[in-house]
């Protein structure tokens, strides 16, 4: 197995293991977000500016994947909210980023997904839940509401009635729940669940270019983020560029 | 209020010994009433909160995690006895064990 070496910014670790990143939040026992900025969009840019990187896995260091933000932090802020407001912007723009990437990205995702846990897994495209994961957004539970794009993101994966019970109550939804739902796409055994990340990507990407990846995925963004003719002129674009280099 | 039969006791107590020993990779003779998950099994809160989930599914249990987290304040289980015996209330009592 081909391992670069480690880097590091805000409370994540970034490696490549055989052409696939993978971004692990590592901030004690329970990965906590300390603040919505949690990495340098930047570094992030760079470390997946390598070449050949055919997806990204985004996990959490130890038993869970994350228990969500640091609700001292968000106290500390009650007096301030435009600092709060401003780390808020940059966060969404992290996961705008991740959401917008054309790789495949899966969330591999133990024990815990809590809050910004949860909003960070939902800017990957699939999410690979071990059978011990937990799920919620249980911010209205403490008297707010979800700040990092979960209101937007979590209705577009199971709908808007699923998502606003879930938001509403603030209830934790266990791994096999959550495969009913939608909101993850595959449940493995304990602590698989990084080894199924992989071979998911390995398999989903198995004999296709880089570039096909790449146009299929942006494309499929397009048709989302841009207007529907913007995004049927671009895929005609990709599908020209394929077919320069049609090898059948 | 639920009955807590023996029988049960003994499921609800192994359940959770089974339930360390998997999540804290630590061979269940290993373990024993006294160990403590935060000092012993380098466990957290969020442990707790797994089980919850664990026994709600497989006892049908009417319990919210924010109730659990009010009556773990004033009632903290430090060792896994104290977790067996928190894990009794939580059957019998289900969301009422706040009010204990």
């Amino acid at each position: 197995m081909m391992t670069q070496e480690q880097y590091k910014s805000g409370i994540t670790t970034f490696e490549v293991n055989n052409g696939i990143g993978i971004l692990t939040i590592n901030n004690g026992m329970q990965n906590k977000i300390s603040e919505p900025e949690f990495l340098e969009l930047d570094s992030l840019k760079q470390w997946l500016s390598q070449e050949d990187i055919k997806g990204l896995i985004i996990t959490g260091k130890g038993r869970h994947f994350s228990a969500g933000a640091d609700v001292d932090y968000i106290k500390e802020c009650k007096n301030n909210p435009s600092v709060l407001g401003e780390k808020l912007t940059k966060g969404r723009a992290i996961l705008n980023y991740i959401e917008t990437l054309p790789i495949v990205t899966v969330a591999a995702i133990s024990g815990v997904c809590f809050g910004a846990g949860l909003e960070i897994a939902l800017s990957c495209q699939f999410r690979i839940g071990a059978s011990n994961a937990l799920l919620a957004l249980p911010e209205s539970n403490l008297g707010i509401m979800p700040g990092l794009t979960g209101t937007i993101r979590l209705p577009k994966k199971i709908g808007k009635t699923k998502a606003l019970e879930m938001i509403i109550t603030g209830k934790t939804v266990p791994a096999d729940e959550a495969l009913e739902l939608g909101l993850v796409d595959k449940v493995v055994p304990n602590k698989n669940h990084v080894s199924a990340a992989t071979q998911f990507i390995e398999e989903l990407t198995e004999n296709k270019t880089q570039l096909q990846i790449n146009s299929i995925i942006q494309s499929v963004n397009n048709a989302i983020y841009e207007t529907e003719e913007q995004a049927m002129i671009k895929e005609l674009e990709m599908f020209l560029e394929l077919v320069k280099d049609i090898n059948i | 209020m639920k009955n807590l039969t023996p029988e049960l006791k003994e499921e609800i107590r192994e359940l959770v010994f089974e339930f360390f020993s998997e999540e804290c990779e630590v061979e269940l003779d290993e373990l024993s009433d006294e160990t403590t998950i935060l000092n012993d099994l380098d466990g957290d809160s969020l442990l707790f909160v797994e089980l919850v989930e664990l026994m709600k599914k497989k006892y049908d249990l009417n319990i919210q995690l924010q109730t659990i987290g009010k009556y773990l304040l004033k009632n903290p289980a430090e060792t896994i006895a104290q977790v067996v015996e928190t894990s009794y209330l939580i059957y019998q009592h289900e969301n009422e064990i706040v009010n204990l």
